[in-house]
C-alpha cells in the first residue's frame, strides 16, 4: 500500500528528514485559515497515488496572487480517472542540487538495495537507461554507517547524506516498508530537503501496524473495501464478464483466457486457498454489484472442497434469483459430490477451464 | 534421481496440529512421504495420524533424523519457526501465505549463511512423482511419472498445468512451486540448474507471472547455459498495471514487469511461449 506524499512526509519529519514548510487542504475555504507560509512563491501538488504526477498536470506553481486559483484548478480535478481530494501547498524552494535516493527490496540479491544518483528529478527513469553509470546501486541486508559505499564516501556531503540514508533505512524497518524514496532530495540554503516522498508499505505486515488499516481503507473503492473485510483479493477491471477463481495465478490465467477468446474480464477476484461456502457466497455477492453480463466460476480445489463451493453457489442462486448467465468449472477435492449437488439444481459443472471460458463468451454474445 | 528430494528424504512438519498442518500431514503420508515427526509448542507428546508431536525441533531431532521441515505456521509466527528449523540445520519449505517481506529477507539470508535451502514462502511445495510430496498438491493429480520438470510461481495454476500435461501423456519428474512472493528462497534459475543436471528430466515447463524480472533473468539463463528445452507460460497479460514500485523498481530491473515484456524476452531468446494452457503440450511435442 502506497502512502500519499504528505503521509510520507509526516513520517520523514519524525525521523528528522527535512521537508519544505507546507499544509494540506481538502477544500478552498481552508486555504486562508491554514496558510501560515511566509513565502512569495508556492508549489501546489495533487495528493493522488499515480506515477508521473507532474507530467500529468498534478503539480502547479503559484505566487501569492494566483495561489487560490491554482488550488481551485487542482481540487476535484480528475487525473487519469482519479479525483483529487486533497492538495499539498508548500513554499517553493530554490533547487541547487537534485539527488535521487531510494531504498527498496532486491529480488535478485534477496536483500534491500540502496539506489543513489546526483541526477535526481522527474527524468530519473530515462537517465537510468541513457546514462546508467550515473546511478549507483548498493544491495545490503544491514546498513553499516562505517562502511558506506564508495559513491557516498567521495561526496563532500557524505555525513549529511549518511544521516538521511540511515533515517530512510530506519523507516523501512520500523514501518515494514518495501520502498522509501526521495526524488528529488535538494540542497537549499545548505540544508538537504526532501521535496517529494514515496513510501510503500508491505500489506502483509499491516497486522503489525494497525494504525494504517484506516489509511488503506480510504484508498479502496466500495466493492474493494467489502472484499478487503472478507479477506478476498479483488481488483475492479473494465470488462463485462465477472470472474471468481482461487489462487492469483489461476485467476490471472482465467482472465487471460477470456481475453484470448475475445471477451473482457470485469474483475480479478481470488477467494484464496482453502476457501469455503462463505467466501464463494461473499465473492459472488461482490461480483453481482458490478452488474456483469456473465459470471465465470473457476475453482481448482486443493485445500478447498468443491462440495462446499457448490453449496455456496446454490445459496447465492436461491437468495438473489439472478438472471445473469453463469458457468461453473470445478475440479479437485470432492468434485463428484459437487457435481451431484449442482445437478439437482440443474447447474452444469464443467471440468475444463478452456471449455468453460468459451461457453460463457458464447452465452453473453 | 529427482531434484532436491527423493524417496529416502525424511521430513518433519512444523505447525502439525493446525487444520491445514494435520490435513496435509495425512495427505503426505498417503502419498508415501516419510514424515518422522511434527512440532507444535505446548503439544509435545500428542500424535497426529500416528506422527509423534514434539514441543521443539531440537527435541524432535534428539530422537529422529530429518532433512527437510515443511512449515504450516501462521505468518506472525513464521520467522521464529523458520529460524528454529534453520538453526537445527534443516532445509525448509514454507507453505505459509502473507508472510511479511522483512521476515522473509531475514529467513532467506540466514539460510544462505548456513548453506541451507528454502522453498517458498507462499508456495504449494514440491512433488517428485510417485516418490515423495512435501506440500499441498492434490495427491490424485500428481501420480504420473514422466520426463517433464515443472517450475512455477503459482499454486493452483501449477495443478492446472500439471493436469494438462498428464492428460496429454506428458508425465512429470519433479514439480516445484517456488512461491509467488517478491522474496523467495530457490528461484527459477536455481531450479533450472537442478533440472538441467537431472537424469529423469528431458524438458522443462516454466510458469511465470507478471511483476519484477525473475522471468527475464531465467530466459537469459536458459539461452546461455541450458541444453534442455524449456517451454514458458506467463500469466497476467490482462492484469491491470500493478501498483508501481516508485522509480526504484524500474531502475533496478530496467523493465516494467509486464507479461508483454516477459513474453518478448523469452521470444527474443527463441524460447517457446504458450498463450493458453492447452498449447503447452503441443509445444513440448514439436
Amino acid at each position: 500500500m502506497r502512502l500519499k506524499e504528505y503521509e510520507g512526509k509526516e513520517i520523514f519529519t519524525k525521523y528528522n528528514i527535512n521537508i519544505p514548510k507546507g499544509f494540506v487542504i481538502s477544500s478552498l475555504n481552508q486555504l486562508s485559515k491554514k496558510n501560515n507560509l511566509n513565502s512569495e512563491e508556492f508549489t501546489v501538488k495533487a495528493q493522488i497515488l499515480i506515477g508521473k504526477r507532474g507530467k500529468l498536470g498534478g503539480v502547479k506553481f503559484a505566487n501569492k496572487i494566483n495561489l487560490k486559483k491554482s488550488c481551485s484548478t487542482l481540487l476535484n480535478k480528475e487525473i487519469e480517472g482519479i479525483k483529487v481530494k486533497e492538495v499539498l501547498i508548500e513554499e517553493k524552494l530554490f533547487l541547487e542540487k537534485q539527488i535521487y535516493l531510494g531504498i527498496t527490496i532486491s529480488r535478485k540479491e534477496d536483500s534491500y538495495i540502496l539506489i543513489y544518483s546526483d541526477k535526481g528529478g522527474a527524468e530519473i527513469e530515462e537517465i537510468s537507461k541513457s546514462d546508467p553509470s550515473s546511478i549507483y546501486k548498493h544491495p545490503f541486508t544491514k546498513i553499516d554507517l562505517n562502511k558506506l559505499p564508495k559513491f557516498f564516501r567521495k561526496s563532500k556531503y557524505k555525513n549529511e547524506l549518511a544521516k538521511i540514508v540511515y533515517a530512510m533505512y530506519k523507516i523501512l524497518l520500523d514501518y515494514d516498508a518495501i520502498l522509501v524514496e526521495i526524488n528529488p532530495l535538494v540542497l537549499s540554503n545548505k540544508k538537504f530537503i526532501a521535496i517529494d516522498s514515496k513510501i510503500i508499505l508491505d500489506d502483509n505486515a499491516l497486522y503489525r501496524h494497525p494504525e494504517f488499516i484506516k489509511v488503506k481503507e480510504a484508498q479502496l473503492s466500495k466493492l474493494e473495501k467489502e472484499a478487503f473485510h472478507q479477506g478476498i483479493s479483488f481488483v475492479q477491471l473494465k470488462g463485462t464478464i465477472a470472474v471468481i477463481s482461487n489462487g492469483a495465478g489461476l485467476v490471472m490465467a482465467t482472465l487471460d483466457l477470456l481475453d484470448y477468446y475475445g471477451a473482457k474480464p470485469a474483475n480479478f477476484l481470488d477467494i484464496g486457498a482453502g476457501a469455503g461456502m462463505k467466501e464463494i457466497f461473499e465473492g459472488l455477492n461482490i461480483l453481482l454489484q458490478e452488474n456483469p453480463k456473465g459470471i465465470l466460476i473457476n475453482i481448482f480445489a486443493g485445500m478447498t472442497r468443491c462440495d462446499e463451493i457448490a453449496l455456496g453457489i446454490i445459496k447465492f442462486k436461491n437468495k438473489y434469483k439472478t438472471k445473469i448467465p453463469f458457468v461453473v468449472r470445478m475440479i479437485g477435492t470432492n468434485e463428484d459430490e459437487a457435481k451431484s449437488i449442482l445437478k439437482k439444481q440443474n447447474i452444469e459443472m464443467l471440468d475444463s477451464m478452456e471449455q468453460c471460458v468459451r461457453k460463457i463468451v458464447n452465452m453473453v454474445k | 534421481m529427482s531434484i532436491l528430494v527423493n524417496e529416502k528424504t525424511k521430513v518433519i512438519v512444523q505447525g502439525i496440529t493446525g487444520n491445514q498442518g494435520s490435513f496435509h500431514t495425512n495427505e503426505m503420508l498417503n502419498y508415501g512421504t516419510k514424515i518422522v515427526g511434527g512440532v507444535r509448542p505446548g503439544k509435545g507428546g500428542q500424535e497426529v495420524f500416528g506422527v509423534p508431536v514434539f514441543n521443539t525441533v531440537k527435541e524432535l531431532l534428539k530422537e529422529k533424523k530429518a532433512d527437510w521441515s515443511v512449515l504450516f505456521v501462521p505468518a506472525p509466527n513464521l520467522k521464529s519457526a523458520a529460524f528454529e528449523a534453520l538453526n537445527n540445520n534443516l532445509n525448509i519449505i514454507i507453505i505459509t501465505e502473507n508472510a511479511p517481506i522483512k521476515d522473509t529477507i531475514e529467513i532467506v539470508n540466514l539460510a544462505k549463511q548456513k548453506k541451507l535451502l528454502v522453498i517458498g514462502p507462499n508456495c504449494p511445495g514440491i512433488v517428485s512423482q510417485q516418490k515423495i510430496k512435501i506440500g499441498i498438491m492434490p495427491n490424485h493429480l500428481f501420480n504420473d511419472k514422466g520426463p517433464i520438470g515443472v517450475i512455477s510461481r503459482s499454486g493452483s495454476l501449477t495443478y492446472e498445468i500439471s493436469k494438462h500435461l498428464s492428460d496429454s501423456k506428458f508425465g512429470q519428474s519433479t514439480v516445484i512451486g517456488i512461491g509467488g512472493d517478491p522474496i523467495i528462497g530457490i528461484d527459477f534459475i536455481d531450479a533450472l540448474k537442478l533440472f538441467e543436471k537431472d537424469k529423469e528430466t528431458d524438458k522443462i515447463v516454466l510458469i511465470g507471472e507478471i511483476g519484477a524480472d525473475s522471468e527475464e533473468r531465467a530466459a537469459e539463463f536458459i539461452a546461455s547455459k541450458m541444453n534442455k528445452e524449456v517451454v514458458a507460460y506467463i500469466v497476467g497479460r490482462t492484469a491491470p498495471e500493478g501498483k508501481r514500485m516508485g522509480h526504484a523498481g524500474a531502475i533496478i530491473s530496467g523493465n516494467t514487469g509486464t507479461a508483454k515484456d516477459k513474453i518478448e524476452t523469452f521470444k527474443k531468446y527463441h524460447i517457446k511461449v504458450a498463450e493458453i494452457p492447452s498449447q503447452i503440450p503441443k509445444l513440448l511435442k514439436n
